[in-house]
């Protein structure tokens, strides 16, 4: 089991270094490349989300990131700060195709993860993605 | 024959950059482009913020009467279109002809 954390602050420019980052890590211990795009892509409509939605205040709030890697599965915890919110109990259909203003993200993370669940911990949301992965030595 | 208008995606469209995207779409067919090639060579990640921005642009040309046709489009970025249900929103051409072909075939 290998173990990387990221941090990065309640700024969307931030997302991209991240999501450069963990692409770095996974496509380097052999991760197919759709399996990492999929990942990143779960992981980048959270953290929208997190920076969009869940501050109050403009101040600044650090973002956690904790991935654990093993030989079959990703493990993803995402920490915050912010006001709670569980997208476990969010819709996971995708709107109507014509539905301009419905709300995507949550609803294609949980499609690109195998498991997504939320805990409420103190005053910190913490959400877990996981992802089963196959490597590219073993095609 | 109809006058197509090439418009070059970004490397990235996510919640950081497509508004802008959207709303520079937009203004373009707003001004009177109705055959629109949307160029997605260089897109490698759209979010479904992007997503929005490509479902405005598709509306707005169909209300006018217009077409929207999507070139240079990488697997995970269909893959995306296809996991939110969009895979129909426009024509998918493999090469600049063909994208020029069908943007400017009647709508």
């Amino acid at each position: 089991m290998e173990s990387y954390t990221f941090e990065l602050s309640n700024d969307g420019r931030k997302i991209e270094p991240l999501q450069q980052q963990l692409q770095e890590v996974l496509v380097g211990g052999g991760v197919r490349l759709k399996s990492v795009y999929a990942i990143n892509l779960a992981l980048g409509e959270w953290l929208e989300n997190v920076i969009q939605y869940a501050f109050a205040d403009a101040g600044d709030h650090q973002i956690r990131v904790e991935c654990s890697l093993s030989a079959s599965d990703l493990t993803m915890r995402v920490r915050d700060n912010g006001k709670a919110f569980d997208p476990t109990q969010f819709p996971g259909e995708a709107p109507e195709a014509g539905d301009i203003f419905a709300p995507r993200g949550i609803g294609l993370m949980r499609k690109l993860m195998d498991t997504v669940s939320y805990q409420r911990e103190g005053t910190w949301n913490v959400l877990e993605l996981r992802k089963e992965i196959s490597r590219r030595e073993w095609d | 024959m109809a006058t197509a208008i090439f418009i070059c995606a970004p490397a990235r469209l996510d919640g950081l950059n497509s508004g802008d995207f959207s709303a520079f779409t937009t203004s373009v067919v707003s001004a009177g482009a109705h055959r629109v090639v949307l160029d997605f060579t260089d897109l490698t990640y759209m979010s479904s913020a992007g997503v929005r921005a490509l479902m405005v642009v598709q509306k707005q040309l169909h209300e006018s009467g217009g077409k929207l046709v999507v070139y240079g489009c990488r697997p995970q970025i269909r893959d995306l279109l296809n996991l939110n249900g969009l895979n129909q929103i426009a024509p998918f051409a493999e090469s600049f002809e063909a994208a020029k072909l069908h943007a400017q075939a009647a709508a």
